[in-house]
């Protein structure tokens, strides 16, 4: 009677999902807030959640209340645009079933329009007209990619013209100072005759009134830098590769015509970097070789088309960046030879060059001159090292680096290098003297002292109408240059980084130092500079002439270390520091500045706020276990919104009091609709099977190879004497097959017991030993033999896999079992207990679902149950009518399957392909 | 009551199980159970443990053949588990010592005398007496040459390598077709085997594992 | 002599460094446990000896050690002891009840019960935190094997039973490994058909195929895996020649 209620409940349970799922209705919700875009009038937000069946919400801050929700697919990347109390949302891509955009009214989510673009991904942000919205997408039809540009009227919705579309595949859009639309596609052509494809890169000018192509250039190669369009010119460096060497181009286009102004090629060597900046309409361009150069497009000659060129005869890292009419570019030099400032630890070099005993260390020592070595030599103590002595040791090591013979591969066989050494030498065939400077320098840095590696940072600023230097000499930044250079008020900001070793020997330390310099931009003087320790994660927040910067560290707590953030704020006019805020976890959201606090999200779940004056926390509102922090923080009067990972979304109060927390999260997980139906399909072919099997229908089950075999084997155990070894995998109960092989051994022991033959269980789980034991004790019981149950046969040994081998095949080769029986989950070691067991003369019955092991069982064992026969077995052996139903419903199953299959194949023949779709959870 | 008690746990537990996968409100239990498992597992520990020396002391008090063994294996266990619980397990500890030195070496050449037993058992499947066996030796042979950089040369002195490289026949053929199907049947099968035994475990039908009645 | 081979180590223990171990006397003795313990499990494929033994029994007892040390340090610790420790606190210092932590308590009485099985008399409680762990697994066994495995095997499945490019014509060769692959899986699927006597046109036939594919499917695992089961090996070979050897050779005083 029991199971009759159990079924019973059981599909009360499942009709009341079903019936959940129907009320669920419009419940799609994602796992992950991500974009989000707040009206300051309304105090409306909204907000998308990310998922392939997303919800957009809007939230009334104000009036504590989800107003309403729309299903969008695939939020991450909607395109969120509020005008005129419309909300215009655009989705990156198309999924069935779903609008692909769609305008709402904000308060109330009443939708004006909606439409499908279908198959189509949007590849371009979404340009919003005074009455039209723009966006690129690409078509994808079997191979067939197509480029469209569509535009919508915002009113109704209907697309003001035939999208215009090309074949091939997109690669950027730009609009024009007019407003219309440059596409750049990369499309392909049938060669005459040929299979293959040619693919051009084409400029196509699209006008936004008509939607027609107003002018189209094709392009050569391929881009280095993408086109902008300034002044209506259109500039962009293309690359070529022709006999091996590359051709780059400059090229300027008119924008209204497509006509070309002028084309430069690079000079070989030259390679441009990044993108251009624009000063006056004109473009800045910096080269690798740390050339900038300031172009008028619209002159064909050369001489003429350079304004002015300007020779940083360093690698630009950052900028250009234009500020007014000043150009800031940061450079890096790197250089090969040591000079004296750069040997941080004198007392190590001198130690390891006076011993010279290591392999490497003696190749330095065999090339250094002879008046470096008596210098060396001379030294007794590193006091006596003096200004002259150092000289001589930094000479005679330059010597070294200069030198070709330096580095010899035989000579460092033994020694690690370090991987910059590895990757010079792999990548560069032919050594110049540059290249083998720097490769002697990294195998130097390797064997002595690791310090004297150090790239040096320099900001220029140069005049944006001459290009002539605004200071007498670059500025050199102290340590890595770290974060973007920007001026704020009257000060330009230099962040940088750098090590610092603390203590001696065993206690010694490395910290990660953040400094920021301020600057003075109109002649480089330094007016304050800040230096922490910690690592900055984040940009940086400014408002009110404050800087607030982010760091992050590792602080230890009870023993334990811990990341963690610090908050400090910094005075630009000054440098002076306003505050510090350290915080116990990390904050994993970056910083909101507000009128008079800075909030911010931490891992542990904690919404805090600090106060902007005196740096004193406000509150710490606890969202919940990990309930991290998942969108930005809008504030709207006296209240503040966010949304938490866990879906859920939180107003509160400035002063941190919980005014409202709604739970956006769906009842029902749409996504997981597949996983849900076809549970239900398998369920309820097994369950009316297993229910007709009890009505006393017979149903035939066919032999099973493995299981009569069983038999056998224990009856030859039996006449020889000796015993029977069962093992049941390596996995714990949490696995199913470990519970089907505990199925079968109660079979098994049933069948020693009644023949009187021992049977070993070693096991490899504690659960599963305790579980055995009861099996294995019950078997016993129903063959009437509770006397001979000898409880320590089924034993632990350990839960690791290898040692849990060795000692099986200690078992199998000390008491020699005659049948063995490999029944569960097994990982590598499958093939060592089968081949052990094989050379003891052991007949072997194996049965896993582990597809990886079954090859070894099958080339190993006598007979193998291989995947579903293990789960088959323990229903065929029970000869239980319910278990030999529940065979027949696992028979139909996978006739569900089979239709699937051949459906599923036969509809995506011919490109109907909603069969995937059903499937796909994600 | 002694055995229904325990099989409407399961059915409860199994269950809320389901029902948490999809509800993404409650996802968080799911995580949960799986870590009160592995802390009742911990618990289990101790009976593994007993059942160990219950065994190795029953033998060593008994002096059966070959007790100093046993004396080494409780000498390892009480040395390693008491120095991991009571000295802590980070690195220099005399318990990372032991791991490095004994546990690490004997696992890898444990996990190395594979390569000795999967050439006896390559060698035993290639008696092929089937045209099953046939066929596991012939693919077994057609995939261990191409793995071997000998197999591609020996390959290439054949006249129709050209237009059948060994590559395309083994990734895009033996591989990515025979094996991806094998292997796909094996998993599809023993998929519903494993859902067919949850449910058989859910209803109540197979209750094995509950050993005996009262 | 091992002596004069420890003073001589200074000279050889940047080039250790270098690779990455410390010359020290732990090193030096445990290089040298190492070595006789591989030797040790080596030695099984010969011949069960005394050797093999005590690796054996060290190894299995050692493990278990090892096992207990971990689970008590990376499971009890954090997750029974830290779990109920938060729980505590938050309840103290804000007085919510936070069940994801407190609910551990309740693990923790489990894992009491199962002990029980210790005690004769209340032998049956140990059965309720089995059942627990059953429970889970099968729960879990049902729709994650439903998500994991079925959809996505089947899904996989799904190809086009004709290939063809953009140009519309048909490419032949992934047009016949599809239909092969289709009817692989779907031949090894009826394999697996228990109601039904393998025989016949329809049964017979395909569980015939079925078969066929299954042992296709292992020879190509099996032939798959042997090279990397000799790099094991290989693996092994290297631990004498990069650190035993040089602990050898420290051992001893053998100078390069």
């Amino acid at each position: 009677m029991v199971n009759k209620r159990k079924y019973r409940f059981l599909l009360t349970t499942m009709i009341v999902l079903a019936i959940s799922i129907l009320c669920a209705g419009k419940a799609f919700a994602g796992r992950n807030w991500s974009e989000q875009a707040f009206d300051k009038q309304t105090g409306i937000t909204v907000i998308g959640a990310e998922n392939k069946f997303a919800r957009v919400f809007g939230i009334s801050i104000l009036n504590k209340k989800v107003l309403w929700q729309v299903g969008m697919p695939q939020s991450r990347g909607i395109d969120i645009h509020i005008e005129d109390e419309k909300v215009y949302l655009v989705s990156p891509e198309d999924v069935r079933f779903q609008k692909t955009m769609r305008a709402v009214n904000i308060a109330t989510g009443e939708t004006y329009w909606a439409n499908r673009l279908k198959k189509n991904k949007r590849r371009t942000k979404v340009y919003y007209d005074d009455n039209t919205l723009y966006f690129a997408t690409e078509e994808k039809y079997r191979d067939i990619i197509k480029v469209k540009l569509y535009a919508f009227d915002k009113e109704t919705g209907k697309t003001r013209w035939t999208p215009y579309w090309i074949r091939g595949t997109f690669k950027e859009m730009l609009r024009t100072e007019t407003g219309d639309f440059i596409l750049i596609v990369l499309a392909s052509q049938k060669t005459e005759g040929g299979k293959d494809l040619k693919h051009t890169v084409k400029s196509i000018k699209i006008d936004k009134n008509t939607g027609l192509e107003v002018w189209e250039r094709p392009i050569e190669g391929s881009f280095v830098s993408f086109p902008k369009e300034n002044s209506g010119v259109i500039y962009f460096i293309t690359q070529k590769i022709i006999d091996n060497v590359q051709k780059m181009t400059f090229q300027a286009i008119n924008a209204e015509d497509g006509s070309v102004l002028s084309t430069h090629e690079i000079p070989e060597g030259e390679k441009p970097l990044g993108d251009a900046i624009f000063y006056q309409g004109k473009p800045i361009i910096t080269m690798e070789s740390g050339k900038v150069f300031y172009i008028d497009g619209t002159k064909t000659d050369i001489s003429e088309m350079v304004l002015w060129e300007k020779n940083l005869d360093s690698l630009p890292v950052f900028g250009p960046k234009i500020i007014e009419n000043l150009v800031l570019v940061a450079t890096m030099k790197t250089n090969y030879l040591i000079s004296i400032d750069e040997i941080v630890e004198w007392e190590g070099l001198l130690s390891q060059l006076k011993e010279h005993n290591t392999p490497a260390t003696s190749r330095i020592w065999e090339l250094l001159d002879e008046n470096t070595r008596s210098v060396i030599d001379g030294i007794t103590s590193p006091e006596e090292l003096n200004e002259n002595s150092r000289l001589t040791i930094i000479e005679g090591l330059n010597g070294i680096i200069s030198n070709k013979e330096f580095y010899a591969r035989e000579s460092f066989k033994e020694v690690k290098l370090a991987n910059e050494v590895n990757t010079l030498l792999n990548r560069f065939s032919k050594l110049d003297e540059n290249k083998i400077q720097r490769l002697n320098r990294c195998l130097m840095e390797s064997i002595l002292v690791r310090e004297i590696s150090q790239n040096r940072y320099y900001i220029h600023a140069l005049d944006a109408s001459t290009g002539k230097s605004l200071w007498e000499k670059p500025y050199m930044v102290e340590g890595t240059l770290e974060l973007p250079v920007f001026i704020e008020g009257d000060r330009l900001i230099v962040g940088s980084r750098s090590k610092k070793e603390e203590g001696e020997g065993k206690n010694k330390t490395t910290k990660q130092m953040f400094r920021i310099v301020a600057l003075d931009p109109a002649n480089a003087r330094e007016m304050w500079k800040q230096e922490q320790e910690g690592k900055l994660e984040n940009p940086l927040s400014i408002k009110d002439q404050m800087l607030y910067v982010m760091l992050y560290r590792k602080v230890e707590e009870n023993d334990v270390v811990k990341p963690a953030h610090l908050l400090i704020a910094i005075n630009i006019g000054d440098g002076t520091e306003r505050w510090t805020y350290a915080t116990k976890t990390v904050i994993n959201t970056k910083l909101y500045v507000d009128e008079d606090s800075v909030d911010f999200g931490t891992k542990a779940g904690f919404a805090t706020s600090v106060g902007l004056v005196d740096g004193k926390n406000i509150y710490k509102f606890f969202a919940g276990i990990n309930n991290e922090m998942d969108s930005s923080i809008v504030t709207v009067q006296n209240l503040l919104g966010f949304a938490t990972q866990d879906g859920k979304y939180f107003i509160l109060t400035k002063q941190g009091k919980k005014v409202k927390a709604f739970n956006l999260k769906p009842w029902f997980a749409l996504w997981k609709l597949p996983i849900f139906i076809g549970c239900l399909l398998l369920s309820s072919a097994l369950s009316w099977y297993i229910y007709h099997a009890r009505k006393g229908k017979k149903m035939f089950i066919r032999r099973i190879a493995g299981l009569t075999a069983i038999d056998e084997a224990v009856g030859r155990a039996t006449e020889m004497g000796k015993p029977v070894l069962y093992i049941t995998g390596l996995a714990d109960v949490d696995d199913i097959q470990t519970l089907a092989s505990l199925s079968i051994m109660g079979h098994i022991a049933q069948k020693t017991a009644e023949y009187d033959t021992p049977i070993i269980v070693p096991c490899c789980r504690s659960v599963v030993m305790s579980t055995a034991q009861e099996v294995v004790k019950e078997s016993y019981l129903k063959a009437g033999r509770p006397d001979t149950y000898r409880k320590e046969n089924i034993h632990y040994l350990t839960d690791d896999q290898f040692g849990y081998v060795a000692g099986v095949d200690g078992i199998m080769v000390r008491e020699k079992p005659a049948a063995n029986f490999y029944l569960g989950k097994f990982y590598a070691e499958s093939l060592i207990l089968a081949e052990t067991g094989h050379s003891t003369g052991a007949i072997q019955i194996a049965g896993t679902a582990e597809a990886a092991q079954l090859p070894f069982f099958v080339a190993a064992c006598d007979y193998t149950l291989i995947g579903e026969e293990l789960f088959a077995a323990s229903a065929y052996l029970s000869k239980d009518p319910q278990q030999i139903g529940s065979l027949k419903g696992q028979d139909i199953a996978k006739a569900i399957m089979l239709a699937v299959i051949i459906i599923g194949c036969i509809l995506l023949t011919f490109d109907i392909d909603w069969m995937k779709l059903l499937l796909s959870t994600q | 009551m002694r055995r229904e008690i325990p099989m409407a746990i399961t059915t409860i537990t199994g269950v809320i199980m389901i029902v948490v996968f999809f509800v993404p409100m409650w996802g968080h239990w799911s995580d949960i159970f799986l870590k009160w498992f592995t802390v009742i597992a911990g618990f289990a520990l101790v009976l593994g443990a007993g059942s160990l020396l219950l065994v190795n002391l029953n033998k060593i008090s008994r002096k059966a053949s070959g007790w100093g063994y046993n004396v080494i294996l409780i000498l390892g266990l009480f040395v390693m588990a008491g120095l991991g619980i009571f000295q802590g397990i980070k690195p220099g500890t005399p318990y990372d010592f032991i791991f490095r030195y004994i546990f690490t070496p004997l696992s890898a050449t444990m996990f190395s005398l594979l390569a000795f037993y999967i050439a006896s058992a390559a060698f035993r499947a290639f008696k092929a007496k089937s045209p099953e066996a046939a066929l596991l030796l012939i693919t077994a042979f057609v995939v261990m040459i191409g793995r071997v950089p000998i197999g591609e040369v020996m390959w290439n002195w054949l006249p129709w390598a050209k237009a059948l490289p060994l590559t395309t026949i083994i990734e895009d053929w033996v591989m990515g077709c025979f094996n991806t199907a094998g292997q796909r049947a094996i998993m599809l099968g023993a998929s519903i085997g494993i859902i067919s035994t949850s449910l058989k475990i859910l209803l109540g039908i197979e209750r094995s594992y509950l050993g005996g009645g009262e | 002599m091992i002596l004069a081979g420890l003073s001589n180590l200074s000279g050889i223990s940047t080039l250790a460094m270098a690779i990455g171990q410390q010359i020290t006397m732990k090193h030096i003795v445990g290089t040298w446990i190492a070595a006789f313990l591989t030797i040790c499990i080596f030695s099984f494929l010969y011949d069960d000896n005394p050797l093999y033994k005590f690796a054996e029994h060290l190894f299995v007892g050692v493990s278990a050690g090892y096992i207990i040390a971990t689970t008590y340090r990376n499971v009890m610790v954090p997750n029974l002891y830290g779990n109920i420790k938060t729980g505590v606190m938050i309840l103290v210092k804000t007085g919510s009840f936070q069940w994801q932590y407190l609910s551990f308590i309740l693990a923790g009485v489990m894992g009491i019960m199962l002990l029980m099985k210790l005690v004769p008399k209340f032998n049956w409680i140990a059965r309720w935190p089995l059942s627990f762990m059953v429970g889970t697994a099968s729960g879990l066994g049902i729709v994650f094997t439903m998500e994991a495995l079925v959809l996505k095997q089947v899904d996989a499945t799904l190809v086009p039973l004709l290939v063809r490019t953009a140009s519309n014509s048909i490419q032949w060769s992934s047009t016949v490994q599809n239909w092969f692959m289709v009817l692989g899986v779907c031949s090894g699927l009826i394999y697996f058909y228990f109601s039904k006597e393998h025989k016949g046109l329809f049964f017979g036939t395909f569980s015939r195929i079925g078969i066929y594919v299954l042992m296709m499917a292992f020879g190509a695992a099996f032939g798959y895996t042997v090279m990397a089961r000799v790099s094991l090996l290989i693996g092994r070979m290297l631990f004498f020649r990069d650190q035993w050897w040089p602990v050898f050779k420290a051992t001893f005083g053998i100078e390069g």
